[in-house]
């Protein structure tokens, strides 16, 4: 008897959990794709794995030598850490791009703030930011990273005395974190929402 | 004319304009009472003294008369425009205002505004947009360590199936 009863409720149940699943599946799914909407993935995820890895290692020895004030020994492993070979956009995807930007940005920061430890010229400053934004920068999927190596070049721009193009640099920056922070702000409100 | 005035006149040869010849005169007529002249001579000698007045013109001297040209050329020729007397104290005046005026516009110390970014320096601007950073910064990494993780299960869902496909081909018989 209670074997049969179990017998019979066992599709239903099996039904609704089938159910149950398709809809958080389904669900997940659109929220990956919305998240992922407008940008590149990665084609050799193995690739993207590997170098997110090594940037967040290398994040983490520059976060512990800059509390030791060792600020040559952070620029020096950024500069190592630059000289890497980067997967191209296609390999990393536009997540790939960003960690680059991102350790681009940081290495700029720091021969901004500290010009006197091992010193490049403007111009040498100005070619590692281009090499760091590879041109199609504009193609990546906004992001603060983008927009912060963005207006270090407009930095850049503006102690070589080049400032309007400065200007320019630092107008696409600013667009950019609006854009950011409007996204932002209209991620609240629908998460708030009802 | 007596002959006592000619006496006079003689005695000292001088002319009326010498001032001592007054003096002789009247000490000849005190000293001549039987000459008939009674009286004074101050009416005479004040008609000479009015002769003599009227004839110091003639008499003033060439440094006194080229003064007197020269106050008249003075007081006749008209004042060049930068010699009259309101440039004369107003020149200082107004170069000590175009000073000032020069001064406020130019504000030494100050560096000139030759660039654009001079009305919004970009100094600020550059610590602006590491403001924003720093604030979209941790929501990035967040997102990024996401891809990542996601990127790490298709990665490990291929090499599971490049394991299967493995096995499932080293099992075959």
């Amino acid at each position: 008897m209670t074997s049969g009863a179990r017998t019979l409720a066992s599709p239903a149940t099996a039904r609704w959990l089938t159910l149950a699943l398709g809809f958080v599946l389904g669900g997940g799914s659109m929220l990956v794709g919305l998240a992922q909407a407008g940008r590149l993935a990665a084609a050799r995820p193995e690739a993207l794995v590997a170098l997110a890895q090594m940037v967040e290692v290398e994040h983490r020895r520059v976060d512990l030598l800059l509390e030791r004030g060792d600020e040559a020994g952070a620029i020096a492993a950024l500069e190592a850490l630059r000289r890497q070979p980067w997967p191209a956009r296609e390999d990393g995807g536009d997540i790939g791009e960003q960690l680059r930007h991102d350790v681009y940005g940081r290495l700029v920061r720091l021969r901004l703030d500290f010009p006197d430890i091992d010193p490049v010229g403007d111009d040498a400053l100005l070619q590692i930011i281009d090499q760091g934004l590879s041109g199609s920068y504009r193609e990546v999927e906004t992001n603060p990273f983008t927009a912060r190596l963005v207006a270090l070049r407009g930095e850049a721009l503006e102690g070589r005395g080049r400032d309007d193009e400065a200007l320019g640099a630092y107008e696409e920056a600013l667009g950019m974190n609006r854009a950011l922070l409007d996204r932002e702000l209209l991620d609240r409100e629908l998460g708030e929402a009802p | 004319m007596t002959g006592n005035e000619r006496d006079v006149r003689q005695a000292h040869g001088g002319s009326v304009t010498d001032p001592a010849w007054e003096d002789v005169l009247r000490a000849g007529m005190e000293s001549d009472p039987e000459s008939g002249a009674s009286g004074s001579v101050e009416p005479e000698l004040a008609v000479a003294r009015l002769l003599l007045h009227a004839g110091a013109p003639a008499e003033l001297g060439e440094a006194r008369r080229d003064a007197v040209w020269r106050e008249i050329d003075g007081a006749l020729t008209p004042i060049p425009w930068w010699r009259r007397r309101a440039w004369v104290w107003g020149a200082p005046a107004l170069a000590a205002a175009s000073a000032v005026v020069l001064v406020v516009m130019l504000q030494p110390g100050r560096p000139p505004p030759t660039s654009p970014l001079a009305a919004a320096p970009g100094q600020a601007i550059a610590v602006q947009l590491e403001g924003q950073f720093a604030m979209l910064a941790p929501a990035a990494r967040a997102d990024v360590a996401r891809s990542v993780d996601t990127s790490r299960g298709s990665m490990r869902g291929t090499l599971l199936a490049m394991a299967q496909d493995a096995e499932t081909i080293g099992g075959a018989p």
